[in-house]
């Protein structure tokens, strides 16, 4: 091994504890970028695996003549087409009534588009009238399989089905029943797949979508094409596989790893590089006589140069082979907990060798950029001005002349405050790890409080009922329902599939139907202020404007199974989920077909008992759905469970990252002061007190980069909130109160905590060594 | 007895003081048994080659190392066994220090470097600052930095730091090491003012010329006392040349 390979091998040696500090920031970066690129990659494969296995559809086209656009479907390019029956009957299951959700599928054979996966029982029989599929999430809720019974509302009666298997459904991974239904009580909604015949034979109805599956690798053209194709040949709305509601709620989910798998990684990168920096030009300012030295005796600039660059790459790889190690067991553990929550058939791990490549270089970039600008000077140095052991002191600047005048504070601390200034690099180093680590804990905790708000405001401010009960037409009246004992108020709703229609574009959704004075539902603007449904036309989602380029004033058509109505958009709605169409019972039903029901919502007492309610209300001769809104905020709690084990890992990240910064530059802080410090302790004072004085130095720093990491954690929290903002969530930043101020008293309490390695090393100066050292 | 207790308290005696670095084959025998009185008010100066221990010998009587062998006794107290806490009480109540370059911290004044050891000792008076800072001839430059004073000021100040405790012992280690023969010798001048107030001072050094201000010297080679003479007529420090 060469003389210089020892060098380096024992200098990083000599700073061990620093080296290892950098390269757990180093490896801490590649290991999340390892992690969420390859989550994002594997859980995409995830996807994609069970959609190619069960052939997602690519294009669902409802409304008009399904025959002649599944012809036009294939004659403009699709590979497959094939018609079918979704409706959405009332269903009674383990004694609870609920609206549910019918798909007609073939019985001698798997549908060709949108397949399902049998994962209990078997397929339908051939034939068979009275079998159906379950899909999974409703077999999970009511904890029903094969050889139970279900009922299904028909036209005329009750029909009782036989559940011949439970299913995976590519369409219904994330149960919706729509995107405007994104999140719901889940006893409120369940598929089940029904042989075609019995479909016809139960409801008279005719199939009603049309599914097209695109070539592999199909262009946007060919895509767009074949849609305006099933447009042309009488389709009232075409839904791309993007759009999907399920497909759009994961992908929305798989989104936030591809931002993190860039933005977070970066935070750890900077703040590894700044470390390396601040540990390497320490280093070299130490070594200035032994550089001298060298390049005295001829060594190549371009030499010495190399022999600093590497060590910043050796602490680099160091940190980047750690952190592809714990990447790749990250990677695996977070796609197999994800996909085994969502309950994705199909599981792909798999590590790339690219990602675990760009990992290796970006820790090892990280340590050569780190190193560049101290490698540069050394590389500089003049050989007699290096060997000079006392440099030159430069006079003390302004700052340090204002604080001598400030005579009414102590010395001890007029010193922290001229210390601020004295290492610039370091003070810098100290304000980015603390900088950092807000923007990163703020970004994780903002995303959180902002969608924990936005489900408060939606089922608090604008969802104001307690609950909805769907009845036979004219079974049940409002009365009735009033009578029953806890319920506070009853109002008649309504509710639709429509599309709404612009000039150029549509937007397939649901339409609300309330009383004009409703207490049922709360409209609030884009203003913030409170507006009223208008006596003709309809409040939209604000989304609908930007999506079709209308505004409030401008005329839309409602497209239903009933015709189309041409409605005035009064205002626009500023509603944190989903983007639905609201108007007076009476514009609602101009539009709307006869579904055969009646909808209600319900207001009940303080303090009801909810679970006999829902018992009471659905034991009613004519109801057919209950759902019970806090149920659906129960549910959003549980899926909230796997943000909050997010949340508190970027929070300890975040910790962990201000702590390993915070650690080198006060390490670094110590090692340069070595001699003042043994001075200090030479003559009495005593280790809390010069422990004291450097750590009010490095909390100073801190606190004045608090207020910069609050504004860029804010900003950085509301940039990165913004990617998610869609038709599905609209979510503005806010913070609960305690956030802000949390999130600093955190990151001081990391920097405090960091200040005792510290102490550790003025306790372990060893003053007579460094008496000895400097008079030799 | 309160002359004795006067005498007990500002002496030095040291009994088989011995100081090894390192262990095994790499052990270095520093010191090998040092016997030493010093009596209070000397000026005793240790001579002696570099690496024969004078350094470690000034550490460990000051508190800021210790032995591996015999016993100390400071100022009446016996430091051999003491623990680092109480270590740094006995040098806050008794030792000043004085090293070769200054230590002084660069963001603090005059004032404020002298300031700063009686708000971290606890000890000391900072009306008293101005006095000190006068008495070693900085009264006018008492709110300059280390950067803008020479480097004879900076001892000046270091010297003034080491007062600010009202130390029995004053230890000086290569005080004139980094500065020019005229500052040297304004150094040695104060050295001498100060003991002649009283004050034991002890000079580490190997400049033999420094060593005619003392009334005693020390020499020590290879970890053993060479030779221990007294000076009954000290040079002026005016007088001493290198």
């Amino acid at each position: 091994m060469q003389a210089r390979t020892h060098k380096t091998i024992r200098d990083l040696g000599r700073q061990k504890a620093q080296v290892i500090a950098v390269a757990i920031t180093i490896a801490l970066g590649v290991m999340m970028y390892i992690a969420t690129a390859g989550a994002f990659q594997n859980l995409s494969a995830s996807y994609d695996a069970t959609y190619d296995r069960l052939a997602f559809a690519d294009l669902v086209a409802s409304g008009g003549d399904t025959d002649a656009i599944a012809q036009a479907a294939l004659d403009a390019g699709a590979t497959d087409a094939i018609t079918r029956t979704q409706l959405d009957p009332p269903m009674l299951i383990e004694e609870t009534k609920l609206l549910g959700r019918v798909i007609s599928i073939p019985s001698d054979a798997h549908p060709a588009v949108d397949d399902v996966d049998v994962i209990d029982g078997s397929y339908l029989d051939d034939g068979a009238t009275d079998q159906v599929l379950l899909e999974t999430h409703a077999a999970d809720t009511f904890d029903i399989g094969p050889g139970d019974t279900v009922q299904i509302y028909g036209v005329n009666d009750w029909e009782t089905v036989t559940v011949q298997g439970v299913v995976d459904s590519p369409e219904y991974l994330w149960p919706a029943r729509s995107r405007q239904d994104i999140l719901s009580d889940p006893h409120s909604f369940a598929v089940v797949f029904a042989p075609t015949e019995a479909v016809a034979d139960w409801f008279g109805a005719p199939a009603n979508q049309v599914l097209a599956l695109l070539p592999d690798g199909a262009s946007d053209a060919t895509r767009d094409g074949v849609s305006a194709a099933m447009t042309d040949a009488g389709a009232s709305s075409v839904m791309t596989q993007d759009d999907q509601p399920s497909n759009a709620t994961l992908s929305e989910d798989l989104q936030g790893f591809d931002q993190m798998s860039v933005a977070f990684p970066a935070l750890f990168l900077l703040a590894a590089g700044v470390a390396a920096w601040v540990l390497l030009t320490r280093r070299i300012l130490q070594e200035k006589p032994v550089i001298g030295t060298l390049m005295a005796a001829g060594a190549r600039r371009g030499r010495v140069l190399r022999h600093y660059l590497g060590q910043g790459f050796w602490i680099g790889l160091l940190g980047s082979v750690l952190g592809v190690a714990l990447g790749v067991l990250a990677n695996s553990a977070i796609t197999t907990a994800y996909t085994g929550f969502i309950g994705v058939p199909d599981t792909v791990i798999k590590n790339y060798p690219w990602m675990i490549a760009a990992g290796l270089c970006f820790g090892a970039i990280v340590g050569v950029l780190g190193a560049l600008g101290p490698a540069v000077t050394a590389s500089r140095t003049a050989p007699a001005a290096a060997m000079r052991t006392q440099g030159s002191a430069k006079p003390p600047g302004a700052w340090s002349a204002f604080v001598a005048r400030q005579t009414w504070l102590h010395a001890s601390a007029r010193m922290a405050l001229r210390d601020l200034v004295r290492s610039k690099r370091r003070t810098f180093a100290t304000m980015l790890g603390t900088v950092l680590a807000l923007v990163m804990v703020l970004t994780s905790v903002g995303m959180m409080t902002s969608i924990m708000q936005a489900i408060d405001i939606q089922y608090k401010d604008v969802n104001l009922e307690d609950g909805t009960v769907v009845t036979q037409s004219g079974s049940v009246g409002a009365d009735a329902l009033a009578g029953v004992d806890g319920v506070a108020a009853v109002e008649t709703t309504s509710l639709g599939q429509v599309t709404v229609v612009g000039d150029d574009d549509s937007y397939a959704t649901v339409l609300h139907g309330f009383e004009p004075d409703t207490e049922m539902h709360g409209f609030i603007g884009m203003d913030g202020e409170p507006v009223s449904l208008p006596d003709g036309g309809v409040l939209a989602g604000h989304s609908i404007g930007d999506l079709l380029d209308v505004g409030a004033g401008d005329t839309i058509t409602l497209h239903a199974e009933a015709g189309d109505t041409d409605v005035t958009i009064a205002a626009f709605l500023d509603e944190p989920i989903g983007t639905a169409v609201y108007a007076t019972n009476d514009v609602a039903a101009s539009a709307l077909p006869d579904a055969g029901v009646d909808t209600f919502a319900l207001a009940f007492d303080d303090g009801a008992d909810r679970d006999e309610l829902r018992t009471t209300i659905t034991q009613i001769d004519g109801v057919v759905a209950y759902q019970d809104s806090r149920a659906i905020i129960a549910t959003i709690d549980d899926y909230l469970g796997l943000f909050w084990v997010f949340i508190g890992v970027m929070i300890v990240l975040g910790i962990v990252l201000a702590l390993a910064v915070m650690y080198v530059t006060m390490a670094v802080n110590v090692v340069e002061r070595t001699g003042e410090l043994a001075t200090l302790r030479a003559a009495g004072a005593p280790l809390r007190k010069v422990a004291g004085a450097i750590a009010t130095e490095n909390m100073l720093a801190t606190i004045v980069a608090i207020p910069v990491g609050l504004v860029l954690g804010i900003w950085s929290a509301a940039a990165f909130l913004q990617t998610f903002n869609d038709d599905l969530f609209t979510l503005e930043l806010r913070w609960a109160w305690w956030t802000l101020p949390a999130a600093a008293v955190g990151v001081l309490l990391a920097a405090l905590i960091s200040q005792w390695p510290a102490s550790r090393q003025i306790k372990k100066v060893d003053i007579a060594k460094v008496v000895r050292e400097r008079a030799a | 007895m309160t002359a004795t207790a006067t005498e007990t308290q500002r002496s030095v005696r040291t009994v088989g003081l011995a100081r090894v670095f390192g262990e095994g084959d790499a052990a270095v025998e520093a010191l090998k048994g040092i016997d030493l009185e010093i009596a209070s008010g000397e000026l005793v100066v240790v001579l002696g080659p570099s690496g024969s221990g004078k350094t470690t010998l000034c550490n460990i009587i000051g508190g800021i190392d210790q032995a591996s062998g015999g016993t100390v006794e400071v100022a009446g107290e016996d430091i051999s066994t003491k623990d680092p806490g109480r270590l740094s009480d006995f040098r806050r109540d008794h030792v000043g220090f004085i090293f070769q370059f200054f230590n002084l911290i660069p963001t603090l004044t005059a004032r404020e470097n002298v300031e700063v050891i009686i708000e971290m000792t606890g000890r000391g008076s900072k009306e008293r600052v101005p006095s000190l800072l006068d008495a070693v001839g900085l009264g006018d430059r008492m709110d300059n930095f280390p950067a803008q004073l020479s480097g004879g000021q900076q001892q000046r100040v270091a010297v003034a730091r080491a007062l600010a405790t009202d130390p029995d012992i004053l230890f000086a280690d290569e005080p004139t090491g980094a500065l020019d023969l005229p500052t040297g010798r304004q150094i040695l001048g104060l050295l001498q003012d100060l003991n002649a107030q009283g004050r034991t001072v002890i000079i580490v050094t190997h400049n033999a010329s420094v060593a005619q201000i003392a009334n005693r010297v020390l020499t020590l080679v290879d970890g053993r006392i060479e030779s221990d003479e007294t000076n009954a007529n000290p040079a002026a420090a005016a007088d001493v040349t290198w």
